[in-house]
């Protein structure tokens, strides 16, 4: 059940990893192209019977203005400031990872695939986590992750999980 | 012994409050050549135009396509290439100066090179595809937010239709003369005039300029010659990070866009 | 280029490896020729036995003796207004276009380019004269939100949709003469921004001052610094003056120094005379 309501949440937000794909056939026979796929991108792509699939796959096609929301568009949605935004990995997972640095000494969580105000972001989390002192955060602006000294990673995704 | 656990409270209330979706698309203008003249608008996604600068990763971008195009041509002679004979120049002892052996030898001023390099020489390092996809798509956004980026090309569904004087791709060609029809005038060959007035008109004298294109534009390459010193053309396949980052502006063909998009794009909508 | 064959050119250009389809190509119609191929292009023509025009060659007519040649320069027999037949004849070379290496006959060629330049077809979108200042801009705004029937009031709210965006934004970019990069087009929602845009950048000269080499270039005005104790040095309004127009007015108020200089120091010399 819990790998239903992953695989559903993945299609809401618009993940679908490459291994979802059927293909009906193989580049040997091209006659009956057919690709079952779930990607609004692809199927944008108009099928002609004497293309390959690797031609199908290769075109890349714009979305035509009519069908693109305003919301999607940069400069309208106000993202950024003091919002924000996290994407899971390819294979759909939360991007909280773990490192033993310093030889094992050291161990960290470190919270990737940060979009958005990064501060505001680590200002939640710490509300969300009162149990992990302030002083153990730090963020890496350059690379946007936030670092927390110690092994977090499951209160973290406990919080993530409910968001995104 | 009963474990006390810490029960969490709901899902809802863990929630982050903050939370908003980042933009999917900007906007680029579809133009014509050489007017420049907008035709439509395209929605590029926001992976490959509006990804914020990285300059550690163009860094290393850069310094391995730089390795990558050495070409190892060092090749010092050795003690064994010099060519001296293998006389003893000085009695080993009783001198006062220290021993001396050939004149080969890389101590003296005049003799071989130690441990010399061979040609060829391969200086070639790698970097992560992604890195390299990554860099690429840095080197397109930053251009793209100085106004430096011009995408070329022709749509179905172009808003406005392209001027008889324009075409979609970039290239050189022959165009009719107006009085064609007329009387029987000859053709006249604008193609030697039209690349300097296309600079003039667009006001980019003296500007490094970048041309992608996805074919061989014979038409182009001829008829540059007098700007080659500013003007750079380069296919799709051959497209550097430090093409982009040393020309001051860039003009891609729309199949060039989609090319770049299919090889260096990374799509969270789609994988 | 003088009377070089083409096939001079196109060996020349393959030797060169001019046509190539590697990186940095620039295939070119007339690579560049020196020295070596005019005279072998010479040598082409007085072989093929075409007649070189408008230039007579140096010739020397009788081999002699080295002796015999001192003997009549010691006698002097010089021989300026003989014809070729004379012993000494050397013809000079005539200074005329022509026989100039390296440099083309400019005069027609100039004029037949500037021509063809002028006819040649060029679809002209931009408005030729660029708008000054605010209220010409309004006037464009005007029309141009009339066009897309809505009125005066809509300044402030966001363009519908993106098909009606792209024909204001291509229409204003038109009309007033300035183009406006793609980044500013997206960000920009509403006509408000836009004019905000033109006030900013184009009408405050920013756009003007910009330059390539500085991008973050930070130009100060006097205005905006009143206290007393600040003194700017070589800014704006001083930097638009040409260095050229600089150094003259420099060098002016230096010679009506020295002028003055002199004038003083004739002047102390005289009283220290009379005295």
């Amino acid at each position: 059940m819990l790998k239903a309501t992953l695989k559903n949440r993945l299609i809401s937000n618009g993940f679908i990893p490459a291994r979802w794909y059927t293909l009906a056939t193989t580049v040997s026979n091209p006659e009956n192209v057919s690709i079952q796929t779930q990607t609004p991108i692809l199927n944008n792509t108009p099928l002609n019977k004497d293309d390959t699939i690797e031609e199908v796959l290769r075109n890349y096609n714009f979305p035509k203005l009519n069908e693109i929301k305003s919301e999607d568009v940069l400069g309208n949605n106000r993202f950024g400031t003091k919002t924000y935004f996290i994407r899971r990995s390819t294979t759909g997972n939360l991007p909280v990872y773990t490192d033993y640095k310093g030889g094992g000494n050291k161990i960290i969580t470190e919270v990737r695939k940060i979009e958005g105000d990064i501060i505001q972001l680590r200002n939640d989390l710490q509300e969300k986590l009162p149990q992990i002192n302030k002083k153990n955060w730090s963020i890496v602006m350059q690379s946007k992750k936030i670092i927390i000294k110690g092994n977090f990673s499951r209160d973290i995704k406990k919080v993530l999980s409910a968001s995104f | 012994m009963v474990k006390l656990r810490r029960y969490q409270s709901t899902l809802s209330s863990l929630r982050l409050p903050n939370i908003a979706t980042p933009p999917k698309y900007t906007l680029a203008t579809l133009r014509a050549f050489p007017s420049l003249e907008p035709l439509s608008f395209i929605p590029v996604p926001t992976s490959i135009f509006a990804v914020p600068l990285r300059r550690d990763i163009l860094w290393k971008a850069v310094v391995y396509e730089n390795d990558n195009r050495r070409v190892g041509a060092s090749n010092p002679p050795g003690r064994g290439d010099v060519g001296y004979s293998r006389h003893k120049l000085l009695r080993q002892k009783g001198i006062g100066k220290a021993r001396v052996g050939d004149a080969n030898s890389p101590i003296r001023h005049n003799g071989g090179r130690a441990l010399a390099r061979n040609a060829p020489n391969d200086y070639s390092t790698e970097l992560p595809k992604k890195m390299y996809s990554l860099a690429m798509v840095t080197a397109l956004s930053h251009l793209y937010r100085k106004g430096a980026l011009f995408v070329i090309g022709e749509n179905d569904d172009v808003i406005s239709s392209i001027n008889k004087n324009d075409i979609g791709i970039l290239d050189i060609i022959k165009t009719r003369s107006q009085e064609r029809e007329e009387g029987e005038k000859e053709e006249q060959d604008y193609r030697s005039v039209m690349f300097k007035k296309f600079i003039r008109e667009n006001e980019l004298t003296k500007k490094r300029l970048l041309f992608v294109t996805s074919k061989p534009r014979i038409g182009l390459l001829n008829f540059t010659g007098h700007f080659k010193k500013d003007v750079d053309i380069v296919q799709q396949e051959g497209l550097e990070v430090n093409d982009l980052l040393k020309s001051q502006k860039v003009f891609l063909e729309l199949d060039v866009l989609k090319y770049l998009i299919k090889e260096h794009g990374r799509f969270p909508e789609e994988n | 280029m003088l009377s070089i064959n083409k096939s001079v050119l196109l060996e020349k250009s393959i030797r060169n490896g001019n046509i190539s389809l590697t990186r940095n190509f620039h295939v070119i119609n007339s690579p560049s020729l020196d020295i070596m191929d005019w005279f072998k292009s010479r040598n082409k023509m007085k072989g093929e036995g075409k007649d070189t025009e408008g230039e007579e060659s140096v010739k020397i007519v009788n081999k002699r003796a080295t002796k015999d040649l001192i003997q009549d320069i010691e006698t002097r027999k010089d021989n300026k207004d003989d014809t070729d037949d004379t012993s000494l004849a050397t013809h000079k070379l005539k200074l005329i276009p022509e026989n100039f290496i390296g440099r083309r006959n400019n005069r027609k060629v100039g004029s037949q380019n500037k021509r063809l330049y002028k006819d040649a077809p060029f679809n002209y979108w931009l408005n030729k004269t660029k708008v000054q200042n605010e209220t010409e801009l309004e006037k464009i705004m005007e029309s141009l939100l009339n066009e897309v029937n809505a009125d005066k009031e809509l300044m402030d709210e966001p363009l519908p949709d993106l098909v009606t965006k792209f024909k204001f934004v291509k229409e204003l970019q038109a009309k007033t003469g300035y183009m406006i990069p793609d980044y500013q087009i997206t960000i920009m929602n509403t006509p408000a921004a836009f004019k905000q845009y033109y006030i900013d950048n184009i009408f405050s000269g920013k756009l003007q001052r910009f330059k390539e080499s500085e991008p973050n270039a930070i130009h100060f005005e006097n205005k905006q610094f009143t206290a007393p104790n600040i003194y700017l040095v070589n800014t704006v309004d001083e930097r638009d003056i040409s260095g050229k127009m600089q150094k003259k007015k420099y060098n002016k108020i230096i010679d009506e120094v020295r002028k003055m200089e002199e004038i003083r120091t004739k002047k102390i010399i005289e009283e220290a005379r009379t005295n």
